[in-house]
């Protein structure tokens, strides 16, 4: 049976999943990345770097919470059960929406900080729950699809909508976003519904539990090869790159106020428009090309766009803000997002699931913002010029392409050698 | 080593090669290229070759000269010393001093010009259609003519290459051929990363202007990968028309397609609406399969779907 043949119960929960993904992605792009910071200098009148301390402590928590969650759900047995993943996905979701009500009320140091402990417990409970949902409601040859539909859907109306990026702005839109999917999530969860026992089986189809990268061996047992650790790496090398120059990028007005954060509705129109086009690139190609080769892409371009940037301010090229970087930068993280959201759950069974998205998503993702805001601090402490940290960023984006390059040329996939067993 | 290693190392060694030149024969890529900011030239400064200003101020006072022509695509010019070529418009404002020289036209496209009366003008001022800067001239739009013109070096070239490769490289023909026939939507994917990075990647390092010619070898290997892509799809189109006709599939059946491929694609170009996606559709299809193929040099084969059972029984 293809796809054309699936049934409603199936559309439904596939498209449930976008939608939840989509909405969650939305609302760590927008709300956490700049909510927070507009929160905790203007509302409660810490000072940048405080509130980017702050930051990276929830960074650290999340990812820590996460690791554990997700081990925690693979030892209990959970990481197989439609129920409990969307019981815990139900109350993550409350919580935060509570979370997200009272954040504008915040106040005070203590509040501020409070809040984000809780809230960054909620988002790693959130990352191995919902993740771990993927192979209930994503058939395999659909996640590079389903990926590509959850990137465009949450950086069009980030890239668009967002022209005000205060906290108030964010909290009054995403609260109610946020009840109606806890709304309905509360219902999946509890409400005894016949089609959501059928989804609930899914995970004991093979077109559902065993992800593209998953190989059997002679005695039938599902393993995944020792070379695909490698993507742990690479996917902290690219979200580590994007940090560190975008947070550098992020306080540069000159640059910003052009693009993501410019108030005519065009550049940003342009921007949301290539994230949508370059998800959906990701999307097939994510199925056409093997992982590294898709790896060698997002670090050569990253390259690119950081090597335009200093470019552009040593005057050699565009010394005004134009949109090519931005454009090219939103390539690159679309073509990565679509990778992050199909991937852990490429490598997994039903069974392990939840330890490998945590361990996935939190090592390369929140660890990664973690280690770079750390070190963009400490080269803002330093001194070092946008000119010279961009530098740094492009050398280590370059690093990592000719690393990949040289995983491509030289230690070819498809050849199934000693995996690691995937029970 | 593989085929692909060396078709690499070659490739490094001609971009060596090429970047070499320049760099030993100081001033023939001469010109400034002003993109941002205010620039303020001092008195005694001679700017060699042209001046391209795509952004920005730029302030030349008396006693400074460009030692060609300038080109003002945006932002400002005030002119104060002398200009030894034509000054062109695409937009901006031009704002001439008392004393400023200009040996040649001010030709006015688009923008504002601002010409002191104390200001030497050898030419004239040109502006609408005798400007040779209008949008039109610039940008024409689709006409049988231009299709022409686009047509006749590609069905020059491109049959008798195809003749020639579906002689000696008939595997590489092949394979990008089944690529493009076989997996378009993966092949249309990759055309337009390809092209769309490719082509940032080669311009951005032409303003370092010492690479040049990386830039120039880049986009020549870009038109050949579309040219090979062409030729594969040719020889299909070739092929089908010489079985229908109970011929045998020879060399000229490949440039016979190719040459009815490269007419019906610059044909359907000029359709209202559709002509310009179609036209971008054949670009980008052939151009990712030779790159999903390395240039024929391996066969694509995507990775095999899971096992077919998405049913809800």
């Amino acid at each position: 049976m293809n796809t054309w043949q699936m049934k409603w119960p199936a559309w439904f929960g596939l498209l449930f999943f976008i939608g939840m993904m989509s909405a969650g992605y939305y609302y760590n792009l927008t709300f956490v990345q700049f909510g927070l910071i507009d929160l905790g200098v203007r509302l409660v009148g810490m000072e940048t770097r405080q509130v980017v301390t702050a930051m990276a402590l929830l960074a650290l928590i999340t990812s820590l919470v996460s690791v554990v969650t997700g081990l925690g759900m693979m030892k209990l047995g959970w990481s197989a059960s439609f129920y409990i993943k969307l019981r815990l996905a139900f109350g993550v979701i409350l919580g935060l929406t509570v979370l997200t009500g009272a954040a504008p009320a915040i106040r005070t140091g203590t509040g501020f900080l409070t809040w984000i402990v809780l809230a960054s417990a909620a988002l790693g409970i959130a990352v191995p729950v919902t993740f771990g949902l993927t192979v209930d409601l994503v058939p395999v040859r659909l996640r590079g699809y389903a990926g590509a539909f959850i990137t465009a859907a949450a950086y069009f109306p980030a890239a668009v909508l967002s022209p005000d990026w205060t906290v108030e702005n964010f909290a009054s839109g995403l609260v109610w976003l946020m009840a109606g999917g806890a709304a309905v999530l509360g219902v999946m969860a509890f409400a005894p519904l016949g089609f959501i026992r059928q989804l609930a089986a899914h995970h004991s189809q093979p077109s559902y539990a065993h992800g593209r990268f998953i190989r059997r061996g002679r005695d039938g047992t599902p393993y995944v090869r020792r070379s695909l650790v490698v993507l742990f790496v690479l996917m902290f090398g690219i979200y580590f790159v994007d940090s560190l120059g975008f947070l550098r990028l992020a306080e540069t007005p000159y640059f910003f106020e052009a693009a993501w954060q410019s108030q005519e509705l065009q550049p940003r129109l342009v921007i949301g428009i290539t994230h949508v086009i370059a998800a959906l690139v990701a999307g097939v190609l994510y199925r056409a090309l093997s992982e590294k080769e898709l790896f060698l892409w997002i670090f050569g371009i990253f390259g690119l766009v950081h090597l335009m940037y200093s470019l552009s301010l040593r005057g050699v090229s565009a010394s005004g803000p134009t949109l090519s970087e931005p454009v090219m930068y939103a390539v690159a993280v679309s073509l990565y997002t679509v990778i992050n959201f199909a991937i852990w759950a490429d490598i997994s069974t039903p069974h392990t699931i939840t330890r490998n998205t945590a361990l996935g998503v939190a090592l390369s993702a929140w660890t990664a913002t973690f280690f770079s805001t750390a070190l963009a601090l400490q080269m803002s402490e330093m001194g070092i010029p946008l000119e010279t940290h961009l530098r740094i960023v492009d050398s280590l984006a370059f690093l990592f392409f000719l690393l990949v390059a040289g995983l491509v040329f030289f230690a070819p996939l498809g050849r199934p050698k000693k995996g690691i067993p995937s029970p | 080593m593989k085929r692909i290693h060396l078709l690499w190392l070659g490739i490094l060694l001609v971009s060596a090669s090429a970047c070499s030149g320049p760099a030993d024969q100081p001033g023939i890529y001469s010109g400034t290229l002003v993109l941002g900011n205010r620039h303020v030239f001092d008195p005694g400064t001679v700017l060699p070759g042209a001046l391209l200003i795509l952004e920005g101020e730029v302030e030349l006072p008396a006693e400074t000269a460009v030692d060609g022509p300038v080109f003002l695509l945006n932002g400002s010019l005030l002119l104060g010393g002398s200009v030894r070529g034509d000054i062109s418009l695409l937009g901006g404002q031009l704002v001439t001093a008392r004393g400023a020289v200009i040996l040649g036209d001010v030709r006015v496209g688009s923008g504002q010009v601002d010409i002191s009366p104390g200001t030497s003008l050898t030419g004239e001022i040109l502006s609408g259609p005798a400007s040779g800067l209008q949008p039109e001239e610039i940008f024409p739009r689709q006409s049988l003519e231009n299709a022409l013109m686009r047509l006749l070096p590609q069905v020059l070239l491109l049959p008798g290459a195809a003749f020639l490769a579906a002689r000696f490289l008939p595997r590489p023909v092949s394979r990008v051929r089944r690529a493009a026939l076989h997996h378009p939507i993966s092949a249309a994917a990759m055309g337009l990363l390809a092209g769309v990075v490719g082509l940032v990647f080669f311009v951005v390092i032409a303003f370092t202007l010492i690479l040049i010619p990386v830039t120039m070898l880049g986009l020549a290997v870009g038109f050949l990968s579309i040219g090979f892509g062409w030729i594969a799809l040719g020889t299909a189109l070739g092929d089908w028309i010489a079985s229908r006709l109970g011929r045998s599939q020879v060399p000229s059946a490949s440039a016979l397609g190719t040459l009815l491929l490269l007419v019906g694609l610059n044909l359907l170009a000029l359709l209202p609406w559709v002509g310009d996606w179609i036209f971008l559709t054949g670009l980008i299809v052939p151009l990712g399969a030779v790159v999903l193929t390395r240039f024929g040099l391996r066969e694509y084969v995507p990775e095999a779907d899971p096992e077919d059972d998405l049913s809800l029984s």
